[in-house]
């Protein structure tokens, strides 16, 4: 007790250099666990954006769709398979699509675009997809040549809503196909590469033109919840059993590594500052050693043993960057939930955040893992940057250190 | 039986190259209850001696026995808890912990022994107020005058009960007034209680008051007197 009383008023013995260090520990986890979160903010905005709006948890193929994407490569079942899935307990949303590559046109423009079909209402539930709409209206009703473009193609076409633009593509026969249609909307998913390369109609407009009555190619499923993954596709590939069920980060690999990567970088950030935090703290005790060589040689005289002077140092070290680091964790964790609520508006750099797929407000946010973690680091480096201080002070001869 | 002795006792610095004999054959014993000082010029050796005899240093040969261990054959660790448990020190410089109070300093030498905290706060409060420093004892060293914090460095000295008292000029940094009022402190305990003081000196005014004057010269004995024989 002596010894815990003892260490917590030397640390104040200098009480500029020790509010020094731990003003600096407190800054440099308030800026890490910051910047972690912004970085995991970021990089999980990308990921639900494309879960969200493209891609979904769970999609369902023709196996030989996936590899040649050929208009007759479908699924069969169409509004009944919708249904049935859609009606399942572990299911958010569920929607089918049809897809083929097609050359869209305008009177100043010709291009490369996935056109899809969609169901608009099962389409909307499950991608949110009308909230992307900037100019026009969503699809409302069947059987209409209405299509709806991406405002950054649209420039591109130099199009707006209400002209009429060209798709030409190739039908289930491989016939080549044009059909006219009227731009009724104009989106912003905030992922400009995407609405640069895709264009949506009604699913039965463009089957009738592909000739594919009521099957799909894709079915895209939003599971209720992450958890269920798994179960759910084993159930869908029960259900469709000549079909490849995949989940996201089969269709998308890529994303599985932007989730990894977000865990990645907080652990840089937080390797680099405890770096800081071991070197700064190594010093000051350092210091402190040197500085208090007659009274470390008293102790020992006076019979303090190696075991108890260790742990003196050892404490003094741990309260020293403890007092920082718990400041800092707070402070930290409260930026972060803060700004995690009202999210960080980066709209005047809209631009870039729509090439990187990720929304202009993003909420920052660590994993639950990440910010237990951290304090367990922070008690392993200060014991770590303990040790060498320590070792100094025993090193010392009582009848040389009483003479210093 | 005596608490201390040293029987042809040697530290030699540089032995291999040019050697220096700060304590040079040295054997001298003191019995229980003396007050002695070891005196000499600078560079006598009588740091050097009470050093040993404290075992802060280690011989170049010789033996060194306190209260009947050979305190020269045992290891570093096996020192530490000796002079806890066996030897008081008095410093020159006071050397109290600057972040305890009087009381927390005195106090500090039986919390590493272990006592009880009823024992410690009876023990500690007994003697503070036997020196004299009862309205002080919540004091940091920084509050207290250089006399005062040699009466508690005294007090941290005794509070473990040791054999002896080992003081490495105790009053080099005392004005006449503190000085003599911790001379009388130390002989007070030194008649009533039969506690044992070996100093290491050349103040006058220590001398004047020790029971015994060993002499040092060059690292020898020169002279070792009981006064009153």
């Amino acid at each position: 007790m002596q010894l815990i009383k003892m260490s917590w008023r030397n640390i104040w013995r200098n009480k500029v250099r020790s509010a020094a260090v731990m003003v600096a520990v407190m800054l440099g986890l308030v800026a890490g666990l910051f910047s972690s979160a912004m970085v995991e903010g970021v990089l999980l905005s990308r990921f639900h954006n494309f879960i969200e709006n493209q891609i979904s948890h769970i999609q369902v193929h023709n196996p030989e769709f996936i590899r040649d994407q050929e208009v007759f490569q479908t699924v069969g079942g169409g509004q009944i398979d919708l249904e049935t899935v859609a009606n399942w307990s572990e299911v958010k949303a569920a929607t089918i699509r049809s897809r083929t590559q097609s050359m869209i046109a305008s009177a100043t423009y010709t291009g490369g675009v996935e056109l899809y079909g969609i169901r608009p209402n099962s389409e909307n539930n499950t991608t949110n997809f009308s909230r992307h709409l900037i100019e026009g209206d969503y699809l409302i009703g069947e059987s209409e040549n209405a299509i709806l473009i991406g405002n950054a193609l649209a420039e591109k076409m130099k199009v707006r809503v209400g002209s009429r633009i060209v798709l030409t593509f190739h039908d289930k026969d491989n016939n080549l196909v044009s059909a006219a249609f009227v731009v009724r909307g104009l989106f912003d998913s905030g992922y400009k590469r995407y609405d640069e390369s895709v264009a949506f109609t009604f699913h039965d407009y463009l089957n009738s033109h592909l000739g594919l009555q009521g099957d799909f190619h894709e079915m895209a499923v939003l599971a209720n919840n992450l958890d269920d993954l798994s179960s759910l596709e084993e159930k869908l590939s029960s259900h469709f059993p000549k079909s490849e069920v995949r989940k996201w980060n089969e269709i998308e690999p890529g994303l599985e590594i932007i989730v990894t990567s977000g865990n990645m970088f907080s652990y840089i950030f937080l390797i680099l500052i405890m770096i800081g935090l071991a070197f700064g703290l190594l010093n000051t005790m350092l210091m402190a050693v040197f500085e208090r060589t007659r009274e470390i040689g008293m102790l020992m005289a006076i019979g303090m043993g190696k075991g108890r002077l260790f742990l003196l140092i050892v404490l003094e070290t741990l309260f020293l960057s403890l007092t920082g680091s718990i400041i800092g964790l707070l402070l930290g964790y409260g930026l972060v939930k803060y700004t995690g609520r009202v999210g960080i508006d980066l709209s005047a750099f809209s631009d870039v955040m729509k090439e990187l797929g990720v929304d202009p407000v993003f909420y920052p946010e660590i994993s639950r893992e990440f910010a237990l973690i951290i304090p367990i680091i922070v008690l392993i480096t200060a014991l770590l940057s303990a040790i060498y201080p320590a070792l100094k002070a025993l090193s010392l001869r009582p009848v040389e250190a009483l003479q210093k | 039986m005596p608490v201390i002795k040293t029987k042809q006792l040697f530290k030699i610095y540089n032995e291999d190259t040019v050697p220096v004999y700060a304590v040079n054959n040295i054997s001298v014993e003191f019995q229980q209850r003396e007050f002695t000082c070891v005196v000499g010029p600078s560079g006598s050796g009588k740091s050097t001696l009470l050093n040993l005899i404290g075992g802060l240093d280690s011989p170049t040969r010789g033996t060194v026995e306190v209260a009947g261990h050979r305190i020269d054959e045992m290891t570093e660790n096996q020192r530490i808890n000796f002079r806890l448990n066996h030897i008081g020190f008095v410093f020159q410089y006071f050397n109290l912990i600057p972040v305890l109070t009087a009381y927390e300093n005195a106090a500090f030498i039986m919390q590493l022994q272990g006592k009880p905290e009823k024992e410690i706060r009876e023990r500690v409060k007994t003697l503070l107020v036997q020196v004299g420093l009862e309205k002080r004892m919540n004091s940091r060293p920084s509050e207290l005058s250089g006399g005062e914090q040699q009466r508690v460095a005294v007090v941290r000295a005794l509070a473990s009960k040791p054999d002896f008292i080992l003081a490495d000029e105790p009053t080099a940094n005392l004005d006449t007034k503190s000085a003599f009022n911790l001379l009388d402190i130390m002989k007070r305990l030194n008649e009533e209680e039969g506690i044992t003081f070996l100093f290491s000196t050349h103040d006058q005014r220590v001398i004047d008051r020790a029971g015994r004057v060993v002499t040092l010269v060059d690292g020898g004995l020169q002279h070792d007197t009981e006064k009153g024989k």
